[in-house]
């Protein structure tokens, strides 16, 4: 009975641990066009899960695995736990290969909303990007031609097979790869281009009302919050209660016989 | 001397009798192979140790040396209440001795002591290693041994020295008591003092023989040898 009501309890813990895997990505925002999805309308961001289709509410977690797809309408807003914002425009179709993010086609725009934790990647199937603390453009067309246009900071691109060096793009350059030959030199992103993205950024920030800190405390590690703690103390305190009263823990001695002649 | 500590072991036999229930770190050892330098052989030869905690049971079972009084296990018990028993066999798988004792075992590097009782009789040899006198007066050879025997259980046994032992043609054994009984042949024995005993072994002078034998003293409840 005390075997069977401690398997029960590990299975619990083990649960419970399971439970405390951290998600790549928090789901922030989801648009149709312009304006946040009106409750029981049909959702234009899908997230394959699994390989189960899913059109998931705002404040789902994203993990290593899952695809991420908007509609001709839809616009997500992630925050990835590495410490970025990524608006995913429509169109879009993204896989999350933590730490990086293979971009199959769509834009994303990129920007870093506190102190990054991590590098990412954004990869295509020719391209690679290597991004730490910047504001960036990353647009794959439907016939692979990749274009990265950054706003601030460094923005490091390479081949995913040689072929070509490694560019560095810095703000306000803009580089364009056409199924993986060599790209030509960084050109002069112009003023229009950084406002009107600066622009967008702005609105999808507005429409979603993404606030720049507050997600962050969704990252909070589950086994410190409520929803885990409770069951946990409750499930280890019953535990110790089983093993205090099945008298379990071994302790080592000496068992000396002495004969008396 | 001898007689000083022959005292001193039965004052500590009488301090440890019935010492079963010795809690732990209070292990009390008397190892009378020490007392009298190891210098005798006994019908012991196993113990089997059963420990119940927790409602299992495991048993360990060890060996006597020749000449030893006492063994140790090393044990992993269940932490609570836990009832150590011993039985300890003879040659002859006669149960000799039996005692248990239970402890609240609570913490590592516990000690527990068990100086089980006898339940039958013991037989005890000594010295282990005879040593031999020769007389020689031309025509027969004489060797001659003194032993002892013992009852060290709380029933009487039979014994007897057996005559079968590797020697020449002409040789012969001998073995007789302090009443001058022939223990060639069986006698009882009550538990108590010790009985002196001559062992020897006689032959024609023109003979050459050596008695580096083993002897073997057979009882109702075990064998003994003695070393050669």
């Amino acid at each position: 009975m005390a075997g069977s009501v401690t398997r029960r309890l590990l299975i619990a813990g083990l649960w419970l641990a399971g439970a405390c895997t951290t998600p790549y990505a928090k789901l922030d925002g989801v648009l149709a066009g312009v304006r946040p999805v009106p409750p029981g309308q049909a959702s234009p961001v899908t997230v394959v899960h699994e390989g189960e289709r899913r059109t998931p509410p705002v404040n789902t977690s994203v993990v290593k695995g899952d695809t991420l797809q908007t509609g001709a309408s839809g616009v997500a807003v992630l925050t990835l736990r590495a410490g970025y914002e990524v608006i995913v425009e429509a169109g879009s179709d993204i896989h999350i290969e933590n730490p990086s993010i293979f971009v199959r086609v769509g834009k994303l725009i990129l920007k870093s909303v506190r102190r990054v934790t991590e590098a990412i990647r954004l990869n295509t199937r020719f391209v690679s990007a290597g991004v730490e603390g910047t504001q960036f453009v990353f647009e794959v067309s439907s016939d692979d031609v990749v274009r990265i246009s950054v706003l601030q900071g460094i923005v490091f691109v390479s081949p995913q097979t040689s072929g070509w060096p490694r560019v560095t793009l810095t703000a306000g350059q803009f580089l364009v790869i056409r199924d993986g030959i060599p790209p030509a030199a960084p050109q002069r992103l112009g003023q229009d281009v950084t406002r009107t993205t600066l622009d967008r950024m702005a609105t999808v920030e507005q429409a979603t009302g993404y606030r720049f800190g507050q997600p962050w405390s969704r990252f909070k590690p589950l086994w410190q919050k409520p929803v885990f703690l409770v069951p946990a103390a409750i499930v280890g305190a019953a535990t110790v209660v089983i093993v205090a009263k099945s008298g379990k823990g071994s302790k080592a001695g000496t068992v000396g016989i002495t004969v008396p002649f | 001397m001898r007689q000083l500590l022959a005292l001193g072991a039965a004052a500590a036999m009488a301090c440890n009798a019935g010492s079963s229930e010795t809690g732990p770190g209070s292990r009390v050892v008397l190892d009378f192979a020490a007392v009298l330098g190891g210098d005798f052989v006994s019908v012991l030869n196993t113990a089997s140790l059963s420990i119940t905690s927790g409602g299992e049971t495991i048993t360990r079972s060890g060996q006597f040396g020749s000449g030893d009084s006492e063994l140790s296990f090393d044990v992993v018990v269940k932490t609570g209440e836990a009832t150590f028993a011993v039985d300890v066999m003879s040659t002859n798988n006669t149960l000799l001795y039996h005692g248990s004792t239970t402890q609240t075992i609570e913490q590592d590097g516990f000690a527990v002591s068990i100086t089980p009782q006898a339940v039958t009789g013991v037989t005890v040899i000594a010295p282990h290693r005879p040593a031999y006198s020769v007389f020689d007066n031309g025509q027969i050879r004489t060797y001659t041994a003194p032993m002892r025997v013992r009852n060290a259980g709380s029933a009487s046994l039979t014994w007897r020295l057996d005559s079968v032992v590797t020697k020449p043609a002409g040789v012969t054994i001998f073995c007789g008591d302090d009443f001058e009984n022939n223990c060639l042949l069986n006698h009882p024995l009550a538990p108590g003092p010790e009985l002196g005993i001559t062992v020897g072994f006689s032959m024609p002078s023109s003979v050459i023989f050596t008695p580096l034998v083993t002897l073997r003293f057979i009882s109702s409840v075990g064998n003994v040898t003695t070393r050669p």
